[in-house]
């Protein structure tokens, strides 16, 4: 992978990488790993990117599908009474925000596929864009962001003033 | 009152452009190359070694229950292996810095090919040299069953089934070294095809 190309094409959207790969990772190692390997899976898929949507698009997608398939296959999912609050300090790239430390923590309780539905809404893309980076039917969206920002306020009950 | 999830996100990410990153290896694939080779030299230090103890094990059990030359002749044996596998070893050399990854990762498949190949003959030979002296004395010296199935079979017959043992056997060796290197490196080798597969793809580009 050359520098210009991290440079014009990734550094942009380093915030997209960062806040999904920090979801779905436990550890700086791991959180290393995760972005490394996002990095290298836009590299090699720029060809196939037909700008058929936009390129930040593109890198929600990538950054997705890379994260849920390495998730699936290191089948390291602590438990889930594990993370809170011990996880905040597994990770040196921490963002320095207690509450939203918090917040992540409790996002890596959701199923994977729900931890990419609400990084995408908290990062206020559309019901749309959401089905259009997923790739599902943007119709039972909004029930389902409903349900998993319940269970959010349900794991953060308390701990956030 | 609570904040809202939406709130804190927000308060979180006020200066995305901040937000610390992890250095990215712009040399991917060298590191990857690395990381392959090494693994793959550890196993095998590893699979060599294990002959080591393995020695000593048949040297005494052999020598200590049985007969002192079964134990010396097996564990000279597997000090030949070993001997056999530290060559190999030593015979690599690192990914110079610098040095060109592709052609480097293609050398180092065609030598572990040929050590694989080499080593499939020196199991085919080596599995009925190893074992044939050991059935020697067991049916022998340690009991008279091999007269008895001389003397049943007679010398031509005998020496036909001896054969015959002798290829079973090779082939017996043949297919566990192959299951063996499968288990300890197919999971490697699969690496390294990937990243070849990769590279020539990117050149290609």
């Amino acid at each position: 992978m050359s520098g210009d190309f991290y440079h014009t094409y990734i550094a942009p959207h380093k915030g997209i990488l960062v806040k999904i790969c920090r979801a779905y990772t436990h550890s700086q190692a791991d959180f290393e790993d995760y972005f490394q390997e996002v990095c290298l899976q836009l590299w090699k898929s720029r060809e196939a990117f037909q700008e058929r949507s936009a390129w930040s698009t593109w890198v929600y997608r990538v950054t997705l599908n890379v994260c849920l398939s390495l998730q699936r296959k290191s089948k390291k999912e602590p438990a889930t009474a594990e993370l809170l609050p011990d996880d905040l300090t597994t990770h040196s790239y921490a963002f320095q925000n207690e509450e939203l430390e918090l917040l992540y923590a409790a996002i890596r309780q959701l199923k994977e596929v729900d931890r990419a539905l609400i990084l995408l809404y908290l990062d206020e893309k559309s019901h749309a864009e959401i089905a259009e980076i997923l790739g599902t039917n943007p119709n039972n969206i909004g029930v389902r962001l409903l349900r998993i920002k319940e269970r959010l306020k349900k794991l953060l009950d308390g701990k956030i003033n | 009152m609570e904040k809202s999830i939406e709130d804190l996100w927000k308060e979180g990410f006020k200066n995305p452009e901040k937000l610390a990153t992890p250095k990215v290896d712009e040399d991917f694939y060298r590191q990857k190359s690395m990381l392959i080779t090494e693994g793959m030299r550890k196993t095998q230090k590893w699979d060599t070694y294990l002959a080591l103890p393995l020695a000593v094990v048949f040297q005494v059990a052999f020598a200590h229950y049985y007969t002192w030359w079964l134990g010396t002749y097996t564990a000279a044996l597997m000090l030949l292996l070993f001997f056999a596998g530290y060559r190999h070893i030593k015979k690599q050399k690192p990914l110079a810095v610098g040095g060109d990854v592709y052609h480097y990762l293609i050398q180092y498949r065609n030598k572990l090919k040929r050590f694989i190949r080499r080593w499939t003959v020196y199991m085919a030979i080596g599995t009925p040299v190893f074992v044939l002296p050991t059935y020697y004395f067991f049916f022998f010296e340690w009991s008279d069953k091999g007269p008895k199935i001389l003397e049943k079979l007679g010398p031509t017959s005998f020496a036909f089934f001896v054969v015959g043992v002798a290829i079973l056997l090779s082939v017996f060796g043949t297919i566990a070294y192959r299951l063996s290197v499968l288990a300890l490196y197919g999971g490697k080798l699969r690496k390294l095809n990937q990243a070849i597969a990769d590279m020539e793809g990117l050149a290609k580009e």
